[in-house]
């Protein structure tokens, strides 16, 4: 197993892992308020974006560097972990000075450039990377591409489950947590669960995050929004920041009868 | 085989050969498979995970190289690609019937 031994590492023996904060940093105030908001529900890490993969360039594409800074000053000061989206090689350095976990999104899975740079700048650190599954990608692809960040020499690395593409509708993504099972039989990396990107809609995030837990997944990256109605990006599959804690009570007892606890 | 023989006649000695392979291929399969049970659970033993692509890599070069033909050599590796995922699915599922029998 890949964990860390000193128990300083994002994903621990008998623990369930949730990841949640707000898809975008948007504002210092904004950022705090999600930020807090994670931290009294009871979760250790917070995400937030500052560098947005978007669809359309004519979308809000994030704060950038004044995001990072935002980012690693709030986590800082709350005592949370920042989990945050890393999308140029030529900004790697730049996001572990301000976050102990980069992010590669679906987007990026089989960006094999940006996946060996990674692995090499987290090689001997403390960081570490949480790989999304790309939405037409297989569980082979994905693993092969979290071997090409293993192989480079970065072991901290943590399988990401966010949904793929199918012929349905009523979801923006269809989550498939068979893969969630498949992966984590065939590889030793833990694997996290992103409910809030595979439904695209708030509704689903609770029944979906029990499921991930009862599936054996070993953390859940959930989207968070103090005012979900006035969010800059993805609003519809934002959790109300106040709902955290009920997250956590609803995932609680069924953590605890597979023998993790939700931290 | 010689040509004065009747086609059909020929067709039916050809067809009990190609039977004849197609046991001594599922039988070296099976072969294939227990050794690759022992290989997992002496993983399990030593904590390493199942999944490795280098050696499957490896493998796949392997017999592409000991191909002669008339097989194409994309076309060994192809059906070696399914035949080393049938094996490694096999394993998966009883190493997961034991948890489960384990757990109850």
């Amino acid at each position: 197993m890949r964990f860390n031994s000193e128990g300083a590492g994002m994903i621990l023996p008998g623990t369930f892992r949730v990841v949640a904060g707000p898809c975008t940093v948007e504002s210092y105030e904004q950022f705090y308020a999600g930020a807090l908001a994670v931290k009294e529900a009871g979760f250790g890490y917070v995400r937030g974006g500052a560098f947005k993969p978007r669809t359309s360039p004519y979308s809000f594409q994030g704060l950038g560097e004044e995001g990072l800074k935002i980012i690693s000053e709030v986590a800082g000061k709350l005592g949370l972990v920042a989990v945050t989206e890393v999308m140029d090689p030529q900004d790697i350095e730049l996001v572990m000075e301000h976050a102990r976990v980069l992010q590669i999104g679906a987007r990026n899975m089989q960006n094999f450039s940006l996946l060996k740079r990674v692995g090499a700048a987290l090689r001997g650190t403390e960081h570490w990377v949480i790989l999304k599954r790309g939405f037409a990608a297989t569980v082979e692809e994905w693993l092969l591409a979290a071997e090409y960040i293993t192989s480079s020499g970065g072991e901290n690395v943590v399988l990401c489950e966010r949904g793929i593409r199918t012929f349905e509708t009523s979801t923006r993504f269809t989550l498939d947590l068979s893969g969630v099972v498949v992966a984590k039989r065939l590889s030793d990396l833990p694997v996290i669960v992103d409910p809030s990107h595979a439904a695209g809609r708030r509704d689903l995030v609770v029944p979906l995050s029990r499921a991930a837990v009862a599936a054996g997944a070993d953390g859940l990256m959930v989207e968070s929004h103090h005012r979900p109605q006035e969010a800059l990006c993805d609003g519809d599959q934002a959790l109300p920041a106040e709902e955290l804690g009920s997250l956590a009570e609803t995932l609680r007892p069924i953590a605890a009868a597979l023998g993790r606890k939700v931290i | 085989m010689p040509q004065g023989i009747p086609a059909e006649e020929r067709v039916r000695a050809l067809r009990a050969r190609v039977d004849e392979v197609d046991r001594e291929l599922v039988r070296a399969l099976n072969e294939r498979a227990r050794l690759v049970q022992e290989i997992l659970s002496a993983k399990a033993e030593a904590g390493l995970p199942v999944y490795d692509p280098r050696r499957e890599e490896e493998i796949l070069r392997r017999v592409a190289e000991a191909n002669a033909g008339p097989l194409y050599d994309s076309s060994v590796r192809e059906i070696f690609e399914l035949i080393l995922h049938r094996i490694r699915d096999l394993e998966i599922q009883q190493s997961a019937e034991e948890e489960r029998r384990d757990a109850l």
